[in-house]
């Protein structure tokens, strides 16, 4: 990076991290600490409720999803708008109504103290193992690609995080994040006009979307019904549902950001606008991921986009799979065409034309194959994927000088938005549910606060500490998501008993979660091979059904409960 | 913080969101049918 990048990188990061420790600074009440001071506009919680959401590898790993398989990933978000509804309709009605800080605050006073103290505690591990992986997991693709110390920019993200979110807690984070989902949004457009003017002068738009689509790039909606299909309209509607109503319904890292609106009607105005805006964000990046596929198509791509993980292949054989790999390309450019002719002329290509792309698609898919071979060859453990690195290459390679800077500053905003969430929601659970619930019942607000602020730092340097031992690990996203779907279905079926069963008490439901965990966990473990994102719906329903059995059985049923 | 009795016509916006989730299933469709 030259030094005019370094400079609007550190100005767009620095600038955001002074403005939060300004806000912050102010911060002394509690209300203000942990509520954001029930003042914000719905605007502000539409952006901080986005930004969120988003972490660093959304803008890293969609892309790479895009290039990769194409646009059939948008329909994980189709539940989302369903779920956030449902949040509005029932959910932020109860929160208000019973003025609680934290989601689990809401199990307390509708069970009991035990069942608080489990939803918390089901919240505190996953969400305490996820804000590592947040900050890891971009860390690696930009060290790599930087050649930057994988600890040194672990650190530095995370002790940036830290500095405001320490300082200001809840209300300084829905700020800031306003202004880092706006850098984001404009740094994204750009790049989507980068790619778009980096396609050659005869290649169209609507050119380079049919050579994506012939390709298997453009398939956004499939109604197929076969289970082994990853992404479908169905598994996007239901499954996709029950993951939003946990996440925004009862994960406090996001019912924090909007508990600080206002009123409630900020709060349900600023879902809204992530119900409206959320699933086009998702598929324009999805598409932009498309449109890279088809300007490396033209442009050239290297053979494997992780350069530094060829360190260690023998020169001999590297020069050899890249000449190889270059040849193959300059041979499908002129085919590209001949297939854009085609189509003008009669208003589709010729087979014959068709299967020659395959055909040639196929000797270049070797040529990877062959690459990622030698990678294992030389390092048995290395990542033999490399659709992550694809969106930053292409930064780092095209846009002008500046604008790189400020697409990794989006990157780094990004991994410090969700990060500052989630060590703003673990420290205010711990602090709510915990200390204040369990240990120092009556303290001055002063206390309170400077208990917080010490839980935020004592969160964020586990956070750090966690993401630096982390590269013994494989697969992390996966990890995250598998670790998310074991813990919420529990959590999310205390909350359903708490809005829509009200005659199951506290003991019952309590037990249902505890018995609902222990299942999925022995699931889990066991033999038996079951998709992920399942377990969340598992635990959901045996946690439902066991309450109900145990308040029937044991605890008096109906007739008692009344 | 108050849930105030506001005159926002929350059943419209609710429907809309839903007629918008449809509409954007629809164009993702059409769009995927027209390039494919």
């Amino acid at each position: 990076m030259s030094i005019v990048d370094w400079v609007v990188l550190f100005g767009t990061v620095l600038g955001i991290v002074f403005y939060g420790v300004w806000v912050g600074k102010r911060n002394n009440n509690l209300n203000t600490y942990i509520r954001g001071g029930d003042d914000l506009k719905w605007g502000t919680i539409g952006l901080s409720v986005m930004a969120t959401q988003a972490s660093a590898i959304t803008f890293l790993s969609t892309p790479g999803q895009g290039y990769e398989e194409g646009l059939a990933f948008v329909q994980n978000y189709l539940g989302l708008p369903i779920a956030l509804v449902i949040i509005c309709l029932f959910f932020i009605p109860l929160y208000y109504k019973l003025n609680v800080s934290t989601a689990y605050e809401l199990l307390g006073q509708r069970f009991d103290q035990k069942t608080r103290l489990l939803g918390a505690g089901l919240f505190l591990v996953q969400r305490g193992f996820a804000a590592g992986i947040t900050i890891y997991a971009p860390a690696i693709i930009v060290s790599t690609l930087f050649g930057w110390g994988l600890n040194t920019t672990i650190l530095v993200t995370g002790i940036l995080v830290i500095l405001y979110t320490v300082s200001g807690g809840t209300r300084t984070v829905s700020l800031t994040q306003k202004y880092q989902m706006l850098v984001i949004i404009v740094g994204m457009t750009i790049a989507f006009g980068y790619i778009i003017a980096g396609l050659p002068d005869d290649i169209s738009l609507g050119d380079a979307f049919y050579l994506a689509g012939i390709q298997g790039r453009m398939e956004a909606i499939s109604f197929s019904l076969n289970p082994e299909e990853r992404y479908t309209i169905w598994t996007g509607l239901l499954g996709g549902t029950f993951l939003a109503l946990s996440y925004f319904g009862t994960d406090q890292s996001q019912v924090q950001r909007y508990l600080a609106g206002r009123s409630s009607v900020a709060s349900r105005l600023g879902l809204m606008f992530n119900a409206v805006f959320k699933i086009p964000m998702q598929f324009a990046i999805l598409l932009l991921g498309a449109l890279l596929f088809v300007f490396y198509q033209f442009a050239g791509s290297p053979v494997f986009f992780n350069e530094a993980a060829l360190d260690g292949i023998p020169e001999e054989r590297l020069e050899q799979i890249e000449a190889e790999y270059a040849a193959g390309q300059q041979t499908r450019i002129p085919l590209l065409r001949e297939i854009l002719i085609e189509k003008a002329e009669s208003g589709e290509p010729s087979a014959d034309t068709l299967g020659y792309l395959v055909g040639v698609n196929a000797e270049l898919e070797k040529q990877r194959v062959a690459v990622q071979e030698e990678i294992k060859r030389v390092n048995a453990s290395a990542d033999t994927e490399d659709a992550d690195y694809v969106f930053l290459s292409f930064v780092l390679d095209n846009l002008p000088v500046g604008l790189v800077g400020l697409l990794v500053a989006v990157i780094f905003l990004a991994a410090m938005s969700s990060t500052a969430s989630e060590l703003n929601a673990l420290a205010s659970t711990t602090m709510v549910d915990g200390y204040r619930a369990l240990i120092k019942r009556d303290e001055s607000e002063t206390h309170y606060v400077w208990i917080a602020r010490g839980l935020t730092l004592f969160w964020g340097i586990l956070a750090i500490g966690f993401a630096m031992t982390l590269t013994l690990f494989d697969n992390l996203i996966e990890a995250v998501n598998i670790i998310g779907s074991l813990f919420y279905g529990a959590i999310l079926g205390l909350f359903l008993i708490a809005f829509f069963i009200r005659w199951v008490k506290g003991s019952a439901a309590f037990w249902g979660g505890v018995i609902a965990e222990i299942l999925v966990l022995a699931l889990f473990f066991s033999e038996i091979d079951i998709g992920y994102l399942w377990f969340n719906m598992i635990g959901c329903v045996i946690t439902v059904i066991f309450s109900i059995v145990f308040q029937q059985v044991f605890f008096g049923g109906l007739k008692e409960a009344k | 913080m108050s849930d105030s009795n506001d005159q926002i016509p929350w059943r419209m916006i609710y429907s809309g969101v839903l007629v918008w989730l449809v509409a954007v299933i629809v164009f993702m469709y059409i769009f995927s049918k027209v390039y494919s």
